[in-house]
């Protein structure tokens, strides 16, 4: 099981104690302070760290050394916000402009297949490029964040668009990964179509049920399918229950351990905790 | 469950949301039908997601159809009129509904998405005020919305941060306090982005409740927007935000998730007819008359 870096203690989110996650998040307030914190992580044993396209996190893989270190980069889409303000001030055809607005020469035939079919699954690989840092080292993982995914999932033909974005970050020489909260309807959704493929899928599980949804066994039965099924690298995230619940790291981390799980990404403000749960992952 | 014919009148950003998690609570039990009048949309949706896309609501039947209003505030009214009256079974309008301008008209079969009483959190501190009364309710809204001034009706008087997002907060004020008279003691509102309002304070009382109410949507020190609160009973001091409380709650699992697990229960409730938890267009009338007493006041 690897051990992946999380994010959220440097975007202030914490989904146990808002007041915890504004004090995290100004330890965090430039790139540079992430980029340390993070090549810290990875020397004290983390095999990589997940971030998001948001200005900081952009900026964090733009001018981060890959060269130099043996790192797993897994790198989520979009920063949300950005987007919900835009359709909020503008409407859905302001994200159509944004796109419109970001096209290259070898773009033409790409528009051309959108401008005569409406379909928005035909630009699908300029939303990805956009936002995705040319310095990403190919074979990163590229994850769609999960109010994108689980959005998407819940609308008719929602399966296919997923399945377009799989196929349009693989032609771009990056492994899919899809966030969400809603794993075994997206395993049901998706693990025919994309059986052979290595997708890469991130949910939350913990001992304590916090925030997995519809319920842990229902979530435990879709691990055991899509392992049995499929080629996909499942990643389990929330996985001291935000630490919310009362249940210790060690038994967070049995649990974890029990399961067929081949990521886990957790995150801390500071590395003295970090340590302690790689100890306690390797023992 | 049979298949039903659900209508959604605007795909935007919470017509998107509502059917998703709709789709996603009860998948292959609905036949969705859309209303969008911007043409481009309009085909882009139909040819992306295959749904039926009409653009006036005259088009088509709503007899006996589930519809959820989620255009621009000034026309709710107008449709909910008009969809009633063509028999639909229930009718579901987004906030903010019930304008200052725009009375409602009680009807049982309307629903009104003021979301934050389904959050276990509402729950929980309604439970709490039942079993040992209330003293004071405090409620915070900061976030970093607005970095530029917004377009259309958003930066007009059906816009600014106390309908938009004070309107949340004071329907669940009216929700914990039990749809007590409200009383304005003293109001700021300043205008610093927009030209209408984007931080405001309040003091007040709830019948015997203090109140006080503080909405401010261009803090740069926030990054998501935070509500947060504090409640004082005749026993305790309980601090709380959208996803914690002193003392912990039982959380309830819901089988989709999208934005939240409120936004989930909330879509259940009404579908399933579950009158345990509703916000009617009633007490959606009420919040627009808090909002007008804060801006007579400011």
């Amino acid at each position: 099981m690897k051990l992946i870096l999380g994010d959220n203690q440097f975007f202030g989110v914490n989904h146990a104690d808002l007041k915890k996650a504004a004090m995290t998040r100004e330890l965090f307030s430039t790139h540079t302070l992430i980029s340390d914190f993070i090549k810290k992580s990875l020397s004290i044993g983390l095999d990589g760290f997940m971030i998001n396209s948001n200005d900081l996190g952009f900026k964090v893989v733009e001018g981060f050394d890959f060269k130099n270190q043996n790192v797993e980069c897994h790198y989520s889409i979009p920063y949300p916000h950005k987007y919900a303000g835009m359709v909020n001030d503008s409407g859905m055809i302001a994200l159509i402009s944004l796109v419109l607005k970001q096209l290259r020469f070898r773009d033409v035939f790409t528009v051309l297949k959108f401008a005569l079919s409406y379909n928005v699954v035909h630009l699908l690989p300029i939303i990805v490029r956009m936002e995705i840092p040319k310095s990403l080292p190919k074979g990163s993982i590229v994850y769609l964040q999960n109010v994108v995914t689980d959005l998407t999932m819940g609308l008719k033909n929602g399966d296919k668009i997923l399945s377009a974005y799989i196929n349009s970050v693989k032609s771009m020489g990056y492994k899919p990964g899809l966030i969400t909260l809603n794993p075994a309807n997206l395993i049901d959704a998706l693990k025919n179509r994309h059986s052979e493929d290595e997708v890469y899928l991130c949910f939350n599980i913990n001992y304590s049920g916090f925030n997995v949804f519809p319920s842990i066994s229902k979530v435990e039965k879709a691990i055991t399918d899509a392992k049995d099924a499929t080629n996909w690298k499942l990643m389990g995230m929330s996985v001291f229950s935000s630490g919310s619940r009362g249940i210790s790291i060690k038994d967070s981390i049995q649990y974890i351990k029990s399961l067929r799980l081949d990521y886990v990404v957790f995150g801390s403000s500071k590395l003295s905790n970090i340590e302690k749960n790689i100890n306690q992952f390797n023992e | 469950m049979a298949v039903e014919k659900i209508v959604i009148i605007g795909w935007g950003r919470m017509g998107i949301t509502h059917t998703s998690i709709i789709n996603g609570l009860y998948p292959g039990s609905f036949e969705f039908t859309l209303v969008e009048p911007n043409s481009k949309v309009s085909k882009m949706t139909q040819k992306t997601l295959g749904y039926s896309v009409v653009s006036d609501i005259n088009e088509i039947n709503v007899q006996d159809a589930v519809v959820l209003i989620t255009t621009p505030p000034s026309i709710h009214s107008l449709l909910c009129d008009n969809v009633l009256s063509g028999g639909a079974r229930s009718v579901f309008v987004e906030k903010p509904f019930g304008l200052f301008d725009k009375r409602v008209q009680d009807d049982s079969r309307i629903s009104v998405g003021y979301v934050l009483r389904f959050s276990e959190v509402a729950q929980k501190l309604k439970e709490l005020i039942s079993e040992e009364g209330c003293l004071k309710i405090s409620l915070d809204y900061s976030s970093h919305t607005l970095t530029k001034p917004p377009k259309g009706w958003r930066n007009s008087a059906y816009g600014g941060v106390l309908n938009e997002m004070g309107s949340h907060l004071i329907d669940l004020m009216l929700y914990l306090g039990g749809g007590q008279e409200f009383k304005v003691i003293s109001s700021s509102i300043q205008s610093v982005i927009s030209d209408v309002d984007d931080i405001v304070s309040v003091k007040g009382l709830l019948g015997d409740i203090e109140v006080e109410l503080s909405l401010n949507w261009v803090n740069p020190d926030y990054r998501k927007p935070v509500w947060s609160g504090f409640l004082e009973t005749s026993k305790q001091s309980i601090r709380f935000d959208q996803q914690s409380l002193d003392g912990g709650f039982e959380s309830d699992s819901v089988d989709y998730y999208v934005r939240g697990r409120d936004f989930s229960l909330q879509m259940k409730h009404f579908i399933e007819n579950d009158k345990s938890i509703i916000c009617n267009s009633k007490q959606a009338n009420s919040v627009h008359d808090v909002i007008t007493k804060i801006k007579e006041k400011a």
